[in-house]
């Protein structure tokens, strides 16, 4: 950098240089926009079986990325003025990207006390929005079936509560040590769950199962070299981006028998909408409330980030899927990303015939719905790891999904089927390395080229939960760490 | 002004870069490029970000520079904004004009430019490209800086289908704290405390500064609407989001003095004045300085401020002119100079401010009537108005204004408080 330091000759031309130095007024808001709150981070989608051996496609979405634990709990909440939508896509409304089935989360934030500045706690919580949880979020699930004659049409599946944020001490049943130690693992079955998750997981109307609250985030990768012109680190020197962070996570469990039955193909994706509010009101106009506009959207993972160029994320965040083949397909074709690859990672080696008309990954990523089997038994599950001591990973799971392996038995098709990305999407999938794998791979020919890459981050920095909601405790607010 | 607060415009001259003037792209990259990466000063996370992007252009394929000049562009508009150093918007118009290089009369490079001369004040011309760009290519961001523009150029109703046009193409904090700042200059106090809410919860503490900006502007509007205790907790938010916002430290002095404290106040208003050396802080910080008999420090700010302010901010210092009944013709003259660039509410009253002073009551009795016609609820309008009736000889306006003023006096300078007190009690 320049330290510039100031010669009397620049003062003199300052003087002379008016209008340039008129400031502002500064009433213009400014032009960045990061909407945490409406912000999706990651969304999945796996087939599950339950307690009672019926069949769920388990989906969820996670806003508000990089959530730092433990600062200002009264801060990283579900926003009220967000419609959260999850989609599911059935039957010829895939390939077209049409939602089939759509699940609406709203959510309404109480204090039961507001004289005081304890905003989220009054005290150590010992359960649920008991007298000790002062900040409150309750939530309502409606579901709208999109085939007007032959389907559901709206149905209001019930409501749930939040459970409270991570802070510590003042939430001890996430955390080891009464709240000082770090959040406990994730477990492997419903009965070892820490209290609040407990509480917090709700049965819904025909069979639903939801769960809504903080959860750590279980998305991992070196984002940071990624985006630093792709300059990947070693084994042991890169560095999950993640690490540390929550995010708050949106859980459903759909039974597949309400949505057409398990031997069909379903696409998954989601949607956070704000309200279009009147701007002029008339004199005596009460404060209008609109319709919702979507102003975020995801399916895949990398999709929009690794793929979509910057002029169009803002275009891809508000467009419905069903506009994906016109709008988003070229990216999908002739991803940058493989050119970057190429001209960067394997500089001086290039790998031929990755650049251009990819159809495999059109068909991955157009329309942007994760697409999931239904036929399939439940998928194996990621716990921390194949020699975690309580929780392992489930007997086949690799965090490579397809490319390390991992694949199940699909009645629909006859034959094995990736049981991870991009066959759905289960937290612990390294979607990373799978992603940068089938761009570097060649999905087109018969049989496939396979090249396996990464970027050396190969596991979360939490356990995974193998039970609802699957995401790992939230990080502990007062006992935590980044990179 | 200290020089070393303008390390943009200073960078500027030192490369002895041309003024292409801002609506005109260049045709050759090259300088444009090259003033656009001269490596800044500073070390905030900002200045990192601005470093960060300046090494990914040096690096990229030219397919994505203009995508990324872009990006560069807001981050030096965003550094203007942070600094009020609008030597950032030559380096943006740089930006634009290294996007044009690439890419011909894109949209984007148009924005850039478009803000550019809407902080710069050159409105008509901003208004050419907002419209240019609503039309071509209709965005959520065309349509705010069309309504930007429309708000000043005193095109209330316009501004308010700008930002209409803007929200229903994407309800965002820009979105809702725009149409929060239409609907209160509409007069519409809760209606604009409802839509600055929702802007806030729309914001990230990943962004500082537009959840401060936006937090700030709340805290005015809770002022004026008589809620110092929402005020005050506004500003305390955006300070935690940004520590040291001039205009969050601002709108606090202005809450202690509502308050009565005027020892803090000026604790806070110093700070903001450091930050941000603008007529506005100045004015305020030195009648502060008054209010605790601090006279000859009250003198060394206004010495301050009468040296900086037709160059800084011009219609603020006509005003603080006309309230000081000092260098009145002057006072005039920047106003005059003033509305063939804006004719907004608040050029509107600072016309009338200044024509009273000059002693053109009759125009000066127009002018406010039009100000006042909207139905903005700043207190200084009626304070203003009342004054210009009673020079008129009108006491019943008078009181009538002064009534309004006073129920709404949070907003007022401790200076114009006293003044309005003592009128008052003379009617």
């Amino acid at each position: 950098m320049i330290d510039l330091k100031l010669p009397l000759l620049a003062t003199a031309a300052l003087a002379v240089t008016p209008g340039i130095l008129m400031a502002s007024s500064h009433m213009d808001a400014p032009l960045i926009t990061l909407d945490d709150a409406a912000n999706t981070t990651d969304v999945y989608a796996f087939v599950t079986t339950g307690a009672n051996g019926e069949k769920y496609l388990t989906t969820a979405l996670s806003v508000y990325p990089f959530e730092e634990p433990g600062i200002g709990p009264n801060k990283y909440n579900f926003d009220d003025n967000v419609l959260y939508g999850l989609h599911v896509s059935t039957g010829n409304d895939l390939p077209l990207g049409r939602p089939t089935f759509s699940y609406w989360f709203e959510f309404d934030t109480t204090y039961k006390n507001d004289a005081t500045i304890l905003q989220s706690y009054t005290g150590v919580v010992q359960n649920v929005d008991d007298g000790a949880q002062n900040l409150t979020q309750r939530y309502s699930v409606r579901a709208f079936d999109h085939r007007w004659n032959q389907g559901w049409g709206l149905r209001n599946l019930g409501t749930g509560v939040v459970p409270p944020n991570n802070q510590g001490k003042a939430t001890p049943e996430y955390n080891l040590q009464a709240g000082d130690g770090p959040a406990k693992d994730g477990v492997g079955s419903s009965a070892m769950l820490d209290r609040y998750t407990t509480q917090s997981i709700k049965s819904l109307d025909h069979g639903y199962v939801a769960f809504a609250g903080q959860r750590e985030d279980g998305f991992y990768g070196d984002i940071n070299a990624i985006f630093d012109l792709l300059s990947l680190r070693g084994p042991g020197e890169a560095e999950d981006a993640q690490h540390g962070y929550n995010v708050h996570t949106i859980v459903l469990q759909i039974p597949v028998n309400d949505i057409g039955g398990e031997m069909q193909q379903a696409g998954v994706f989601a949607t956070t909408s704000r309200r279009k509010i009147k701007v002029n009101r008339r004199n005596g106009d009460p404060i209008e409330v609109g319709h919702w506009v979507q102003v975020g959207r995801q399916g895949n993972p990398l999709f929009c980030e690794g793929f979509i160029a910057i002029s169009d994320k803002d275009k891809y965040n508000r467009e419905s899927p069903r506009h994906d083949s016109a709008l988003f397909s070229e990216y999908a074709r002739t991803p940058e990303l493989a050119a970057l690859l190429n001209a960067i990672v394997f500089a001086g080696n290039p790998i031929a015939g990755i650049e251009n008309n990819r159809t495999d990954l059109e068909g991955i990523f157009i329309p942007d719905v994760i697409k999931v089997d239904l036929s399939t038994a439940a998928v194996p599950l990621a716990g921390g790891g194949a020699n975690h001591p309580s929780n392992p990973d489930d007997p086949g799971f690799s965090r490579l999904s397809i490319f390390g392996g991992d694949t199940t038995y699909s009645p629909l098709v006859c034959g094995p089927v990736p049981s991870g990305w991009p066959n759905g999407r289960r937290f612990g999938d390294d979607v990373v390395d799978i992603g940068v794998s089938a761009v570097i791979s060649d999905l087109r020919v018969t049989p496939p080229v396979i090249n396996v890459a990464g970027d050396n981050v190969d596991s979360n920095d939490a356990v995974y939960h193998k039970v609802m909601p699957y995401a790992a405790t939230p990080m502990n607010g007062r006992n935590h760490e980044h990179h | 002004m200290p020089f070393a607060a303008r390390p943009a415009l200073l960078l500027l001259l030192l490369c002895a870069c041309s003024d292409h003037g801002a609506a005109e792209p260049a045709a050759n990259s090259r300088p444009a490029r090259f003033i656009a990466l001269v490596p800044q000063v500073g070390d905030s996370k900002l200045d990192r970000d601005i470093g960060a992007m300046q090494t990914r252009i040096e690096a990229a394929s030219e397919e994505v520079l203009p995508g990324l000049f872009d990006r560069l562009g807001r981050l030096f508009i965003q550094k203007a904004r942070t600094t009020h150093d609008t030597g950032y918007y030559k380096l943006t118009q740089s930006c634009a004009d290294a996007i044009d290089s690439y890419a011909n009369g894109s949209a984007d490079a148009m924005l850039l430019r478009g803000h550019c001369l809407h902080s710069m004040h050159k409105f008509p011309e901003a208004e050419k490209l907002a419209r240019k760009l609503v039309a071509t290519r209709g965005d959520f961001a065309d349509h705010g800086l069309l309504g930007d523009v429309l708000i000043d150029r005193g095109d209330v109703d316009g501004a308010l289908d700008a930002y209409q046009a803007m929200l229903n193409v994407k309800p965002c904090l820009q979105a809702y704290a725009r149409a929060a700042h239409a609907r209160w200059i509409c007069g519409d106090t809760d209606g604009a405390r409802q839509l600055i809410g929702l802007a806030a919860a729309a914001g990230s503490a990943r962004d500082p500064e537009s959840l401060a900006w936006t937090l700030a502007r709340r805290a005015t509007i809770e002022l004026s609407a008589g809620s110092l205790e929402d005020a005050s907790d506004a500003c305390s938010a955006a300070l935690a989001v940004l520590p040291g916002y001039a205009p969050a430290l601002l709108a606090r002095g202005r809450i202690q003095l509502a308050r009565g404290e005027a020892v803090d106040a000026i604790t806070s208003l110093e700070a903001a004045a450091k930050a941000n050396p603008l007529p506005e802080y100045r004015w305020l910080l030195a009648d502060a300085l008054r209010a605790t008999g601090d006279e000859a420090r009250a003198q060394i700010v206004e010495a301050q401020l009468e040296h900086d302010g037709a160059i800084e901010d011009p219609r603020t210092y006509a005003l603080y002119l006309a309230s000081r009944g000092k260098s009145v013709a002057t006072a005039v003259d920047l106003i005059e100079r003033e509305l063939e660039q804006r004719r907004d509410v608040h050029t509107l009253d600072a016309l009338a401010w200044t024509q009273c002073a000059a002693g053109d009551v009759t125009t000066a009795s127009s002018v406010i009537r039009e100000a006042l016609a909207i139905g903005t609820p700043d207190s200084r309008l009626h304070y203003h108005a009342g004054v210009i009736a009673m020079q008129r000889g009108d006491m019943t306006k008078a009181k009538a204004h002064f009534a309004t003023a006073e129920e709404r006096q949070n907003s007022l300078y401790p200076s114009e408080r006293d003044d309005l007190r003592t009128r008052r009690k003379s009617l």
